[in-house]
């Protein structure tokens, strides 16, 4: 489990509102290729990690405006729990955000490469969160584009 | 200290640790008394302030909630049922009074509590050893009722006589007891079989004290009875003074008042309030206004 908390210069509901879809999460969360809404509740997630495809589906277990987000795995071969909560600062001009997130296998242990990525989880939560902040403050947050692994791979190759 | 939610979002005392009571109206609360006077007693640097909470304003505060300074709050009239779908997690006795009254922060979690059960309780269990029947009437069927309720039940009462000024509307229901919902002109019929008569209104309270529900010559069938009434201001309700005068014994509100301030506070630090202490101290308090 990785927890780490910024302080956002935004209000809490537009920090709220940025971070309750996960779809954008691609955006700053650096290690996951793809997330695709399945409905209000449910989201598919994809990534690669050394070389095999990682998919799980999410369900939102808790989302309380400007308060609290939340989500665990129902499905999949990698088990993903998140949390956010967000507290007003300064009356409620800047925003901080708790920021937990949590893999483990769903049986036996993490082979290397899932074990090295769980491991280098809290220093990664550290930089995505960091990217998170520039992207809101900057007011680029939702023209960011979300990079398709694939292609960026075919363009290596060619 | 009793802020408004304006003047808590800009206050510095969120710099500091607290705790709350919140609600709407609230000035007339005396937690901020009998807290802070715990608090000093076991010398814990934290503030309990009365939060004036609308509930307009309810979902704007719970942020606020998430702050590290913010340890916990006792939430009052009329937010107490609101809060069941606003806390991170309800403990399982809150979930079946269905009234949450305490909140408890732990590693962020916003836990919700009921201390009212236990309050109630306290003050009645060294009379609970003379009731012979185990039926009780009592009197309203609000928010404050449900406490009573399973409290009674909890305490093997098998038949609680509810009375209520609209017993049609009133469908109370239970897996524990028989139920029965009588208006102002039934519950005379049933009086000789109860043991206990509990008052769940707020008919009598300050700053109406000479108000009552009973009619002339009711109150002599409370003659060797236990009457026990939620309020606490003022300490001797006409109901009590009634009941008093034909021999009942009486249980006021101040001991329920404080034995759940008692257990939300250990919820919160471990500790137990100082009783004897906090009820001079509030006595002192209500004689002063």
């Amino acid at each position: 489990m990785a927890h780490e908390r910024i302080e956002v210069d935004l209000p809490l509901a537009k920090v709220y509102e940025l971070l309750c879809n996960p779809v954008d999460f691609p955006k700053f969360l650096d290690r996951i290729d793809k997330v695709e809404k399945v409905n209000s509740q449910t989201f598919n997630y994809t990534t690669t990690i050394g070389g095999e495809e990682f998919q799980w589906t999410t369900n939102i277990i808790d989302n309380l405006r400007n308060t609290r987000f939340a989500w665990i795995t129902i499905n999949g071969n990698l088990n993903q729990t998140g949390t956010i909560r967000f507290t007003p600062l300064d009356n409620g001009e800047r925003t901080r955000v708790d920021f937990s997130l949590d893999y483990r296998t769903f049986f036996g242990e993490a082979e290397e490469d899932l074990a090295n990525f769980i491991e280098q989880l809290p220093a990664q939560l550290v930089k995505d969160l960091q990217k998170f902040k520039e992207l809101a403050e900057t007011d680029t947050f939702k023209e960011a584009k979300i990079e398709d692994p694939e292609k960026a791979e075919s363009e290596v190759t060619a | 200290m009793v802020l408004s939610f304006k003047d808590f979002k800009t206050s510095a005392i969120t710099k500091h640790p607290m705790y709350a009571v919140v609600g709407h109206p609230v000035s007339h609360s005396l937690s901020p008394i009998m807290h802070q006077k715990a608090l000093d007693h076991y010398g814990i640097d934290a503030r309990y302030i009365a939060l004036d909470l609308p509930q307009t304003k309810l979902h704007e505060f719970i942020p606020w909630c998430n702050h590290d300074n913010f340890l916990g709050c006792n939430i009052t009239i009329p937010h107490k049922e609101a809060f069941n779908s606003i806390v991170d997690e309800i403990d399982p006795f809150a979930g079946r009074v269905g009234v949450i009254n305490t909140l408890v922060k732990k590693n962020y979690k916003l836990i919700g509590y009921n201390t009212d059960v236990y309050g109630f309780l306290e003050p009645l269990k060294s009379h609970l050893n003379n009731i012979e029947y185990s039926k009780a009437i009592i009197f309203g069927t609000g928010g404050a009722s449900k406490a009573v309720k399973i409290g009674l039940e909890s305490e093997g009462f098998e038949e609680l006589f509810f009375v209520s000024r609209r017993p049609n509307q009133k469908n109370i229901k239970s897996k524990h007891s028989e139920i029965r919902v009588l208006d102002y002109n039934q519950w005379q019929s049933f009086a000789e079989e109860a043991d206990l008569f509990v008052n769940t209104t707020p008919v009598g309270m300050y700053p109406k004290p000479d108000k009552t529900f009973l009619r002339k010559g009711e109150a002599k069938l409370f003659e060797g009875k236990v009457c026990y009434d939620l309020i606490y201001n003022p300490l001797e309700t006409t109901f009590l003074k009634q009941a008093k005068t034909h021999g009942a014994v009486t249980v006021n509100g101040l001991d329920m008042l404080i034995y759940q301030g008692s257990k939300s506070f250990e919820l919160w630090t471990g500790n137990t309030f100082p009783v004897d202490e906090i009820r001079s101290k509030l006595i002192n308090q209500l004689k002063a206004d």
